[in-house]
């Protein structure tokens, strides 16, 4: 189903909230407060990831963040450098700060705009003429400086559009409290009218020196502005270019910063020992494989990012009833408030059979009670303690892929180092398409068991410093992880050191080798234990689940044809009188039941090239003549009278205006059903078949000709169905 | 210079009432020139075009400039005159007359002669054509002592209001700039530098615009001009890149002479001279690459004079090779070095020299490329299918419509339809007479409707991108629903999601793409796009592009051999 049929219902509130009419309103074993617990939930789930990647996105963004206000603070003294006085310039040029920001990500300029003061911000609609525009700048520094004063003009003195009147003000100011620089930031200049720019910005000039400005340039598009083919360069005139001082700075963005934050987010290691901080669902290969195909060939923005990762999250949420888990055990394991409402949350009969299911998939002590039911008081509290059991069991499952994982990009990159293929191209960094994916089962396999092979094959030395490296690694985990590690390797270290000095060393050395890529082997094996093992993964875990990206990103004309063509598909179950009735079969309705407009599409795709509208009409009338009959012999059963109507909401364009008329046309009919009834029924079929026409047409179906007016042309041929 | 001479004695003794300066070179130091030649001489404004876009501001600004009053912020920024005087020509004529009559009640001893100076005369023509002509007469409806000047690039031919409503001027041409007068210009500003006291009293090293540089200043801005005339001979443009070399050209000097006064810190002051003719063929040798590099990345701001001028700052090693190291404490180690390199001279004049070319030529482009090493190829920053999608639009617009079905057309019949270009290419062999046809490529690109584009895009993604068929593959995709029987049937699918009319959509809103209809037509099927200007109609950087994605893009060229 790649369609939703939103109905329209005015200028309704529920607008607001375009959640509610995909949340499937009962899922089986739910919970009775279930879908409010899944929200809180899945909020709380969501805050905390959007938060980690906007925290890493900060880190990311932070140098240039710096680059850029320091460049705008030197501006004005920049010129005149210790080491390079340059003062024979012809005539004073406006500091430029161009930003090539191609992800074009507000984030970014939000925080360079949180470390300046007086800025003024223009925006392409300010721009529509140089008036607007000059007043736009004008207003825009005073208002900056004074929200509360704005300059009043009159006949008698500047006009407010007037740049002197800025230079005024600027004098005007106190000598110590004066701004050192006025900043104009201009968001999304590509979207600017050139021939306003060119002479705004050569008015400006003619002030330069004596009123500071510096303009902060955001471009989106990808060149870097010191290259001859970009944006700046390709549409403004050498005239305007030379009253610039282009500075230009390019932000960091495409592939390269999402891959940083994926793995910073979904795969590295949490740098806290408790877990306490990390994500509260695991994202699973399916996700993340979309997620690398999506940024790779559609978008790689930070906002598709941001919006896929939510997706994930919500249908998580909202498909499995279980994950209002999330929510009620906590990582710090019961605390009392916690418990408590867990268990009043489980205590409720109403939640029986959730109680149940979570039993079933624990199979905890199964022996202390042949019936959940009877006693629930005794085993609830089994079970509360089951749950935490499984939660951090999951907990240490996925720490354990994320070590492994860790582990095995450690020796290939020590192997790339010393010159060596390392694990494979897959495992190469800078390559965001292949995001390995900790669970992903087969390769895995392969490349833990190419591992061992490579260990083996290594030369003393080779060990040796990757021991170090290792060992190193292993010092710095957390507790519970570095005990068994430590004591593997401690050993070893400690025997490669007297193996140096023996003299027959080599065979030792083999078989010391062997060891520990036997050893490797085995540890990364139970490592990458597929993460589905566990009790309740399901609850924290996304897994192989697809992701649903026919909603976000679905294919219009298949959509659009498809509605066409199945209407039922996509709006049916509002008639269940139709639905119920004994025309439905396998391969779809009937074609009398279906809305007029479907009706034609299908007479449109029988057709040819060109269609006649007379014959076309004729095929419809014939329809709708069924359609007729059928209704005289439903009236007396049910006194169902409007389906047409009704139903032609079904295709995704609906039209929800005319569905009264209709009703009134009908009732007309009813009224007088004797008299001209078979004229007022042709010509309600004309009127609607020549709105089905109209919508057709909109749709994009239909081009006209001038030379037969009564045909028109396909536009759409060979529709698979 | 001559004529402006001419015309800055005609303004002191006897203006004439409207004079035209063209100057199609360098209007802007034209009319510094005169500005400096004027000071004080005259009472005069100078305005512009652009600055001036309504008939108020306009007004405001002469009344303003010539009455020489700054409006203040704590009056709310009145004008000068007390009337109303901005609201049409008439007022404006009256506070003029006002004005003159109270500048010479100021000073009774002699009449005040007012002059104004417009720039760009041309723009107030598109702005406000009503007002040109009066502005012409502007002495005769006031009858006042006063000469309006307009200089601009365009002639007057071309600006006169028609109906010959303005009167006709006194008509100056000012000659193309020769050697002579920009080497004149530079040194003027030299001296004004070297006077400059602020700079004088900063430091008691002495600086780059020190008086005792004069005869070397010279003698740089003489290369320096003779590298740059073939290319512009506009002054500023010369002072421009001069301002951002010469410091670093006279560095060396400096830097010895510090070094002197450092080891000399107990005697008597070093005197600061000029250095030999020796140092100075040194400094040029060392130099002279740089000037035309220089010229090729200020002249179109590539970047600008100051960042320029830091980066390109000679390292020390680069300066010893050449012998410009020039403290006494260094000079014994370098005189052998130099030694060694007249040897080599000596030895094989001609082959030395040239690889020294060579490499002075190597250093000059590796300059230039680590300058523009930020510099982000399309392909790195581009989304796969936008990459295509680019490809797909520059295709759509460099071949004819015709041609898209026998060079994408698959199919039962593909032989038949293979064949007829070769005949075509055939004919087109014979000299045809009629008109020449231009090819494409120098046409630049030709909008094409979306529809097209997507449909090329579907026939590039179905042949081009196994990469996207395997991903869907692997991936249990909803999609795969959906039976695709017939091929290129799932390209098809692909090719219409919602992403891709995004990514058009984004390409557009980067102006890569350019859509040539307006906006607000909401019906899709006769959108137009074309290529936007620059990288996306470049054929090599849409090769580029290809290459990366695989795409044969010369076979689907159809007018190959124009694209060279």
């Amino acid at each position: 189903q790649t369609v939703f049929y939103i109905p329209f219902k005015g200028d309704q509130q529920q607008d607001a909230e375009p959640l509610e009419p995909l949340a499937p309103p009962n899922l089986p074993f739910d919970l009775p407060n279930g879908p409010e617990l899944r929200w809180d939930a899945y909020k709380a789930a969501w805050s905390k990831c959007s938060n980690q990647i906007q925290t890493l996105l900060h880190q990311l963004y932070e140098p240039v963040v710096s680059e850029v206000v320091e460049k705008i603070e030197l501006a004005y003294s920049g010129g005149y450098d210790k080491d390079i006085p340059l003062l024979a310039l012809p005539y004073a040029e406006i500091p430029t700060i161009a930003v090539a920001n191609p992800t074009s990500d507000a984030y970014f300029l939000s925080s360079i705009v949180s470390q300046l003061h007086l800025i003024a911000h223009l925006y392409p609609s300010d721009c529509a003429n140089l008036t607007t525009a000059m007043k736009a700048i004008v207003n825009g520094f005073l208002f900056v400086s004074h929200p509360a004063s704005t300059f009043r003009s009159s006949a008698k003195t500047l006009a407010t559009y007037d740049i002197n009147v800025l230079l005024a003000w600027y004098l005007a100011q106190e000598p110590d409290t004066k701004p050192r620089r006025l900043i104009l930031l201009l968001h999304d200049f590509e979207q600017f009218d050139p021939g306003v720019v060119q002479d705004m910005f050569y008015i400006c000039s003619q002030h330069v020196p004596a009123l500071p400005l510096i303009l902060l340039i955001s471009l989106s598009s990808p060149q870097s502005p010191s290259s001859p083919h970009s944006y700046l360069h390709v549409t403004y005139p050498l005239a305007t270019l030379k009253l610039l001082r282009i500075q230009s700075v390019v932000v960091p963005s495409g592939p390269k910063i999402l891959e940083e934050v994926v793995i910073k987010t979904f795969v590295d290691l949490p740098a806290d020992v408790d877990l306490n901080d990390k994500l509260d669902i695991v994202l699973g290969p399916a996700v993340l494989e979309y997620l690398t195909e999506y940024a790779t060939r559609f978008n790689h923005s930070v906002p598709a990012l941001l919006s896929i990762l939510q997706l994930a999250h919500l249908k998580h949420f909202l498909t499995n009833p279980l994950t209002a888990l999330v929510s009620l055990v906590h990582h710090v394991p019961l605390t009392t408030s916690d418990a408590s409402a867990l268990n009043t949350t489980l205590r409720n009969p109403a939640s029986a059979a959730f109680r149940n299911v979570l039993t079933h998939r624990l199979d905890f002590c199964r022996s202390d009670s042949d019936d959940t039911n009877s006693d629930q008081d005794s085993s609830l509290p089994a079970l509360i303690r089951a749950l935490h059991a499984a939660h951090i069991q999951f907990r240490s499952r996925s720490y354990a892929i994320r070590l492994a994982f860790s582990l095995l990009q450690g020796f290939h990159e020590f192997l790339v180092e010393r010159g060596y293929k390392g694990l494979g191209t897959h495992w190469g960094s800078g390559n965001s398409t292949t995001t390995p994916t900790p669970p992903r089962s087969n390769q895995a396999a392969k490349d833990i068991t190419y591992t061992r092979t490579l260990l083996r094959k290594l030369k003393p030395e080779e060990l040796r410093a990757y021991l170090d490296v290792l060992i190193a690694y292993l010092e710095g985990m957390p507790n519970g992880w570095r005990v068994e590690a430590d004591e593997a390797y401690g050993t070893y270290d400690a025997v490669e050191m007297e193996l140096d000095m023996n003299g027959d060393g080599a065979e030792k050395f083999r078989m010391m080798n062997e060891d520990l890529a036997e050893w490797m082997y085995n540890y990364l094996r139970t490592l990458t234990q597929p993460i589905g093992n566990t009790p309740l993964w399901d609850v924290w875990y996304t897994g192989s689940e697809v992701f649903p990206s026919e909603t976000l990103n679905p294919s219009i004309r298949a959509s659009i044809v498809a509605g066409l063509l199945r209407p039922e598909d996509f709006a049916a179950p509002a008639e269940p009188a139709i639905a119920g009735s004994a025309s439905h079969s396998e391969d779809g309705f009937p074609i009398h039941t279906l809305p007029d407009i479907s009706i034609l599409f299908h007479r449109y795709l029988e057709s040819g090239k060109m269609i006649n509208v007379y014959d076309w009409f004729e095929s419809f009338h014939a329809v709708l003549n069924v359609q007729r009959r059928e209704a005289k012999a439903k009236i007396p059963n049910e006194g169902e009278k409007k389906f047409p109507n009704e139903k032609r909401k079904g295709n995704e364009r609906a039209k929800n205006l005319n569905s009264d008329l209709d009703e009134d046309e009908d009732m007309d009919a009813q009224d007088n059903p004797d008299s001209d009834s078979e004229e007022h029924q042709q010509i309600l079929i004309q009127a609607r078949f020549i709105r089905a026409l109209h919508e057709l047409d909109f749709l994009g179906f239909i081009k006209h000709t001038r030379r037969r007016p009564d045909h028109v042309l396909r536009t759409v041929f060979e529709v698979g169905d | 210079m001559n004529s402006l001479n001419q015309v800055v004695s005609l303004l002191e003794l006897s203006p004439p009432p409207f004079i035209f300066i063209n100057d199609p070179i360098a209007p802007k130091f034209t009319i510094q020139s005169l500005l400096i030649a004027l000071q004080n001489k005259i009472r005069l404004v100078q305005i512009d075009g652009i600055s001036c876009f309504t008939p108020r501001l306009l007004y405001d600004t002469i009344l303003n400039g010539l009455s020489q009053h700054t409006p203040s912020w704590d009056d709310g920024c009145k004008n000068w005159s007390e009337e109303t005087s901005n609201d049409s020509m008439d007022s404006f004529l009256r506070a003029l007359k006002a004005l003159h009559a109270s500048l010479c009640t100021a000073n009774s001893e002699q009449r005040e002669r007012l002059a104004l100076v417009i720039e760009k005369p041309e723009r107030l023509k598109e702005r406000m054509p009503d007002l040109l002509a009066p502005l012409t007469r502007l002495a005769e409806l006031t009858r006042i002592d006063l000469s309006v000047v307009l200089v601009s690039e365009v002639r007057w031919e071309d600006i006169r209001p028609p109906l010959g409503a303005a009167i006709d001027p006194y008509y100056v041409d000012i000659p193309v700039p020769t050697k002579e007068i920009i080497i004149e210009h530079l040194v003027k500003v030299f001296e004004k530098n070297s006077s400059n006291s602020e700079l004088a009293s900063t430091s008691t090293t002495p600086h780059p615009y020190d008086p005792a540089l004069q005869q070397t200043y010279k003698h740089f801005v003489h290369i320096l001009t003779d590298v740059c005339f073939l290319y512009t001979n506009d002054p500023h443009e010369i002072q421009y890149i001069s301002a951002a070399r010469w410091p670093g050209f006279i560095k060396p000097i400096l830097d010895a002479h510090r070094m002197n006064v450092e080891a000399a810190e107990d005697e008597d002051e070093v005197e600061f001279e000029r250095p030999s003719a020796e140092v100075l063929l040194r400094l040029t040798r060392h130099f002279k690459p740089s000037l035309s590099l220089a010229l090729e990345q200020l002249y179109p701001r590539l970047t600008n004079a100051v960042d320029w001028a830091r980066a390109n700052v000679s390292d020390a090693a680069s300066l010893a090779k050449d012998g410009l190291i020039l403290g006494d404490a260094v000079m014994d180690d370098e005189e052998e070095e130099e030694d060694t390199v007249n040897e080599m001279l000596l030895s094989s004049p001609t082959r030395s020299r040239s690889s020294r070319r060579i490499q002075e030529k190597k250093a000059a482009q590796d300059l230039s490329s680590s300058n523009l090493k930020d510099t982000l190829p399309l392909s790195a920053s581009l989304p796969r299918l936008s990459q295509f999608i680019l490809v797909a639009a520059y295709i759509a617009s460099v071949n004819p419509v015709k041609s898209d079905l026998r060079l994408f057309g698959r199919g039962a019949d593909e032989k038949k339809r293979r064949r007829r270009p070769a005949k075509r290419q055939m004919a087109n062999a014979k000299p045809k007479s009629g008109s020449v046809k231009i090819p494409q490529r120098f046409l630049g690109p030709s909008p094409f409707p979306l529809e097209r584009l997507i449909a090329i895009l579907g026939a590039l993604v179905e042949e081009n991108d196994s990469n996207a068929s395997e991903v869907n593959d692997s991936r249990n995709n909803p999609s795969d629903l959906l039976d695709f029987r017939i091929a290129g049937e799932r390209t098809d699918y692909e090719v219409t999601r919602v992403g891709v009319y995004a990514s058009i959509a984004q390409l557009t809103s980067l102006r890569l793409l350019v859509k040539t209809t307006s906006a607000d037509k909401l019906d899709g099927l006769s959108a137009m796009f074309k290529c936007g200007s620059g990288a996306p109609s470049s054929y090599e950087t849409i090769l580029d592009l290809a290459k990366g994605l695989g795409v044969p893009l010369p076979d689907l060229i159809w007018d190959n051999a124009a694209m060279g």
